[in-house]
């Protein structure tokens, strides 16, 4: 019995390592299926956001739920523009200039002074309320345990792929409202949404050079999140881009 | 050597059949993740979702005045005339027969307390769906104070169903709101159906356009 250990042995080894080469091609396999960070077809994605018949751009409308007469309208409106385009070029969805580029416009009336017809030209719109019914909200949409999250509206055949028209996004006034040292939260939150409506998905797979690669719930220990990078900056650009 | 032989051979097998489970278990594996935690995934097809085979299209109306014979009838005419829309049939909306149906799954959220247009929501209705319906459209007659925003504006189509699939939620089933006196105008019927369905619709020119220009293929 003894003197055959050794083959019996070697067949179960050679059987184990068979069972990890095949493990191991298909770990391989479904980690190339999801190694891409824009949705799937992005290629157009952002046709119904940037090319909407009205000049191009991105057209936004916010508006505060919250009713504390400190996180107002106007508040929202201001803090999520600046965001977006005018606080800090490096900070921001800023891109290198030419044709195509992003340029988000924000509405000067909240959304819901709009008409049904004239909010058909507003691609992001933006809801900012209470935390609780932030929370609510999102929960509300579909997302567990989300105080900031976002909703495709609208859809839409753009050509070999069907996209949407308008993204709601909802923050929660502790993201917008700016306390001492937390400018990087709203900024943070709101690229990030807003990198949902540009064609960026949420991990996996994770890396530390994007603005959706939060800590959590997704890559735990990165630090390199709170703003676009030159990657998200560089990957939308392309997106807008592709023929 | 003949039993170091069949030693190895044993061996060889019991490899091939080990692989061979390991292979069906992690194919089975990558399956039941595929398609998560329902049966009904979201397509990129323009009808949305993997239960609908077809336009479908139902309507109802919530109108004393409108009868559903009425209603299906305009909804008929508004389709072929959605027929003519560049991407009607290169979309795949042409593919097979639409149908409209009398009766709608689900309510008319129009005019409920705390209604949001914008995300089809009411506190006492959500419209967040475990499995979409089959319908892509729910067309709804309501009277025009149910449409009626508190900036003299009226809206006419918001979501009616939100879906989630694979950690995305959105739209997949529209509502078509029109009032009575709207049965009048058939063209701007159409315009707003076509933009229900998911074709283009330049609301500037009021025109049935294709966003991307390219041969038509039909």
């Amino acid at each position: 019995m003894s003197r055959y250990l050794p083959r019996s042995w070697l067949s179960t080894s050679n059987a184990l390592l068979g069972f990890l080469i095949i493990l191991g091609l298909s770990l391989s396999a479904v980690g190339k299926a999801n190694a891409d960070h824009p949705y799937p077809g992005g290629q157009y994605h952002l046709w119904s956001i940037h090319y909407d018949g009205v000049g191009g751009g991105e057209h936004a409308c916010a508006q505060s739920d919250v009713g504390d007469g400190i996180v107002t309208h106007n508040y929202v409106q201001a803090r999520i523009i600046n965001t977006l385009r005018y606080d800090n070029p490096e900070l921001d969805w800023h891109q290198r200039t030419g044709t195509n580029h992003l340029h988000f416009q924000m509405e000067d009336r909240y959304c819901d002074q709009l008409s049904s017809t004239e909010m058909q030209d507003i691609e992001l719109r933006y809801r900012v309320k209470t935390d609780a019914n932030a929370q609510s909200t999102c929960y509300s949409y579909g997302y567990d345990d989300a105080t900031e999250c976002a909703i495709d509206l609208g859809p839409v055949y753009i050509g070999n792929h069907v996209d949407s028209r308008a993204y709601r996004i909802i923050h929660s006034r502790d993201s917008i409202y700016d306390n001492d040292g937390t400018e990087w939260k709203r900024r943070h939150m709101v690229s990030h949404e807003t990198g949902h409506a540009l064609g960026l998905m949420d991990p996996p797979p994770c890396t530390d050079r994007s603005v959706m690669h939060t800590p959590y719930p997704y890559c735990p220990g990165n630090y390199a999140y709170r703003y676009p990078s030159d990657w998200d900056r560089d990957t939308v650009w392309e997106l807008i881009n592709k023929p | 050597m003949q039993a170091t032989a069949s030693y190895n051979r044993s061996g060889i097998w019991v490899t091939i059949m080990l692989s061979i489970i390991a292979a069906l278990v992690w194919t089975l594996a990558i399956h039941r993740m595929g398609i998560g935690h329902t049966e009904v995934s979201r397509t990129n097809s323009i009808l949305l979702t993997s239960n609908r085979d077809r336009l479908r299209i139902c309507v109802q109306s919530y109108h004393p005045q409108v009868t559903n014979d009425q209603l299906s009838s305009f909804v008929r005419k508004s389709l072929a005339r959605i027929q003519d829309h560049p991407d009607f049939y290169r979309s795949g909306l042409g593919t097979h027969a639409p149908v409209v149906d009398v009766g709608c799954p689900g309510p008319p959220r129009a005019g409920m307390p705390g209604f949001d247009w914008q995300d089809g929501m009411a506190p006492a209705s959500s419209a967040l769906v475990t499995s979409p319906s089959n319908y892509r459209v729910f067309v709804f007659v309501v009277s025009s104070d149910k449409v009626a925003l508190p900036n003299g504006h009226s809206f006419w189509s918001t979501p009616q169903e939100l879906y989630c699939y694979e950690g995305r939620c959105g739209e997949v089933t529209t509502a078509l709101y029109i009032v009575p006196e709207e049965l009048a105008d058939l063209e701007l019927a159409s315009l707003r159906l076509a933009h229900a369905v998911g074709l283009w619709v330049d609301w500037h020119t009021r025109q049935m356009q294709s966003p991307i220009a390219k041969e038509d293929t039909r």
